[in-house]
């Protein structure tokens, strides 16, 4: 599958959604199982809602994989704060095979997603 | 006979005879508690009605399923009964983006066809199978897909003004029935901070995702006896620390 980019801002739920439909369509593009799909759309959702609470005003999601799918979300612009995401992290652990987040300043930043 | 035993013995007659009129009598009796937690969620954006139509709906349900010889008092079963009820729509009601009617239509159908193929195979289809099955182009059926996801506890809504930004969490908390044990939600999220991982995990798939304990335990790699023993441990050491 080739790499695709889409950048959405972060101040309207309504992008959320528009994120959640091309997790989809990446996910069926990949021939996943209904599961995997809607777990992988949870754990896209909330780092998108990580970024979103971190205070950064959009996000560039790139999706790809050859085996694996994955997923990486950058924050960008805004103003950037520390905040909690105890159960996102949790969440996000608990339903892919791989995850991890990238910090500047101790700010979540990044969120690479593999299943 | 005091009126508790009196509104038991109508509850009962009503289990054994379905009378509809016992059951309206029941729900009159109770619909003061439908209309008490309705007012609680007024303000965030969702009209008074609506909410006491969704608490109603709750409270005719709980009329029918109660069983007074279970042991709980029927007004301490139905509140977070109601309540769910209400989170739940404020759950649909939050989203902001309306699908088309005829995805609607097409969620129906490819619930119905996920249940038969799981039902089946033991494993879930895939968008693909689905499409060529209900013989719906890809895109509706992820379109569908969409239509009853879970929404993040962290997100956040406004009211109908666009005021009043705050997050979904805080629209479903309220102060009565077992909420009522939680002083408040930062005690709640301290007490959980201090369970250990796995537990954080259950506490994350199970309650808030709405997960069952087997769907948990396939995902930790456990069995569905664990995630149950866990999940009373969990419960035990939250209420110790609460109560």
């Amino acid at each position: 599958m080739k790499e695709i980019t889409v950048k959405f801002h972060l101040c309207d739920s309504a992008y959320i959604t528009a994120l959640r439909l091309v997790a989809g369509a990446v996910c069926s593009a990949h021939d996943v199982d209904l599961d995997t799909l809607e777990d992988f759309k949870v754990c896209v959702t909330e780092s998108a809602i990580i970024l979103k609470n971190s205070g950064f005003e959009s996000v560039s999601v790139t999706f790809g994989g050859g085996d694996s799918l994955f997923c990486e979300l950058e924050g960008d612009g805004g103003a950037p704060r520390d905040c909690e995401n105890e159960f996102s992290l949790a969440l996000i652990s608990a339903l892919v095979k791989e995850s991890a987040f990238g910090r500047k300043g101790g700010i979540v930043n990044k969120v690479t997603l593999r299943i | 006979m005091t009126e508790e035993r009196e509104t038991d013995e109508l509850f009962r007659e009503y289990r054994r005879t379905g009378d509809i009129n016992l059951r309206n009598k029941l729900v009159e009796k109770y619909l003061y508690i439908a209309e008490i937690l309705a007012k609680k969620f007024v303000g965030r954006g969702v009209e008074y009605d609506d909410l006491l139509q969704v608490a109603s709906e709750a409270l005719i349900s709980g009329v029918e399923k109660y069983d007074p010889d279970l042991g709980n008092r029927f007004t301490t079963y139905v509140t977070p009964t109601i309540t769910g009820n209400i989170k739940n729509y404020f759950r649909d009601y939050s989203r902001s983006v309306r699908l088309p009617r005829r995805v609607y239509a097409a969620a129906a159908k490819v619930r119905e066809a996920t249940n038969a193929y799981f039902a089946e195979h033991g494993t879930k289809p895939t968008v693909k199978q689905l499409a060529e099955q209900l013989g719906l182009d890809e895109e509706t059926v992820i379109e569908a897909l969409e239509c009853r996801a879970p929404v993040s506890l962290d997100a956040r809504i406004s009211a109908a003004d666009g005021e009043d930004d705050a997050p979904l969490y805080d629209a479903v908390s309220d102060g009565s029935g077992e909420f009522e044990s939680f002083e408040d939600r930062e005690s709640l999220k301290a007490e959980i901070k201090k369970l250990d991982p796995t537990e954080q995990k259950v506490v994350a798939l199970r309650f808030l995702q709405g997960k069952s304990q087997l769907e948990v335990g396939k995902i930790l790699g456990v069995s569905q006896m664990f995630v149950s023993r866990a999940e009373r441990k969990i419960v035990e050491k939250l209420k110790e620390a609460l109560l």
